[in-house]
């Protein structure tokens, strides 16, 4: 009894996710969003051409976007790694969404994709995404002094990441 | 032994950045994948970003360096790259390009953060980095593949006090 599904992220989502990330309280854990940010605009950083792995929750009871990752993947010498971006409507933070949005992500990007390295940035202040980041497997790797302005202040970020065994060959039976 | 010159890099450098960036000791220093074209080059050096500039000595292109510049939220920070030619190290060519990136992004562009991410193993880039006054700020754990070894990068930022 959740109360809630995932599902891929549609063109027509856009819209939904958009207002989501900026609601104040969700806004206020990201590191891009300004106040007033345009639909287009929060809609390009979510590119569907760019993203590798883009997905919702979704209320069972109304439809309404209530979650959402994306999962970006690196280029080149960085092919094996990925970063992703979560965000969560507050009227369901500590009801499992973040959890099932971040088992799917990890499902798909280590025993789909074969990643071997996700990361991720957050405020040194956001304790409950920490907390959630932790619980899978993530660690902090440094501390970004002044990475974001928020609310008038310099804000500092924790580089988190998780780094995964390489996928094995099963050979041929 | 002649002088190192700074200038900003045109388009019509873009052959000698891809011969710069495909010279087997640049990569390991630095992280491309084999043969960079020249396409690429021109490519990359299109990128808009808030200053590029190349060393040069007797007129070949020796270094660069690129100062790209954050949006929105993260205006007041610019991260760099730097490349060296392999066969001009110890001779001052990363200490002018230093000089010239971070004089444009303290004085001419008011950044507040500065930030570069190195290969954990690259010694001499590190030591020239802090000397500028960056810090260590994390260690990012196999980061990249070079020559088929997942290595770490550190990731190193100076504030503008």
């Amino acid at each position: 009894m959740s109360g809630f599904s995932l599902r891929a992220h549609e063109k027509t989502d856009a819209p939904a996710t958009a207002a989501l990330l900026m609601r104040p309280a969700v806004r206020h854990g990201t590191m891009v969003f300004a106040p007033y940010t345009s639909e287009a605009a929060a809609t390009a950083h979510m590119d569907a051409a760019a993203t590798t792995f883009n997905i919702v929750a979704v209320s069972d009871t109304d439809g309404a976007v209530i979650g959402h990752i994306v999962l970006f993947r690196g280029k080149g010498f960085q092919s094996h790694s990925g970063w992703f971006g979560l965000a969560v409507h507050e009227d369901w933070w500590r009801r499992g969404v973040g959890s099932a949005l971040m088992a799917a992500m990890i499902d798909t990007a280590h025993n789909w994709l074969g990643l071997t390295r996700i990361s991720l940035e957050v405020f040194t202040d956001n304790d409950p995404a920490i907390a959630l980041y932790r619980k899978f497997g993530f660690e902090i790797e440094g501390t970004m002094r002044r990475r974001v302005f928020r609310m008038g202040r310099y804000a500092d970020g924790y580089m988190m990441a998780r780094l995964f065994d390489p996928p094995k060959f099963s050979g041929t039976p | 032994m002649s002088t190192v010159s700074i200038r900003a890099r045109e388009e019509s450098d873009a052959a000698a950045i891809a011969a710069l960036i495909n010279l087997p000791g640049v990569r390991h220093g630095t992280l491309r994948v084999p043969f960079v074209s020249v396409d690429f080059a021109r490519t990359w050096i299109g990128h808009p970003c808030a200053a590029a500039l190349v060393a040069e000595r007797d007129a070949h292109v020796i270094g660069t360096t690129a100062l790209t510049r954050g949006s929105g939220r993260q205006a007041h920070t610019g991260s760099i790259l730097l490349f060296v030619h392999e066969d001009h190290t110890n001779a001052g060519v990363g200490h002018a390009l230093m000089t010239a990136v971070l004089d444009l992004a303290d004085n001419w562009l008011g950044l507040n953060r500065v930030s570069l991410t190195v290969n954990a193993d690259n010694d001499r880039a590190i030591h020239l980095y802090r000397k500028f006054g960056f810090e260590t700020e994390g260690v990012l754990r196999g980061d990249v593949l070079r020559d088929g070894v997942f290595i770490d990068s550190l990731t190193m930022a100076r504030l503008r006090l």
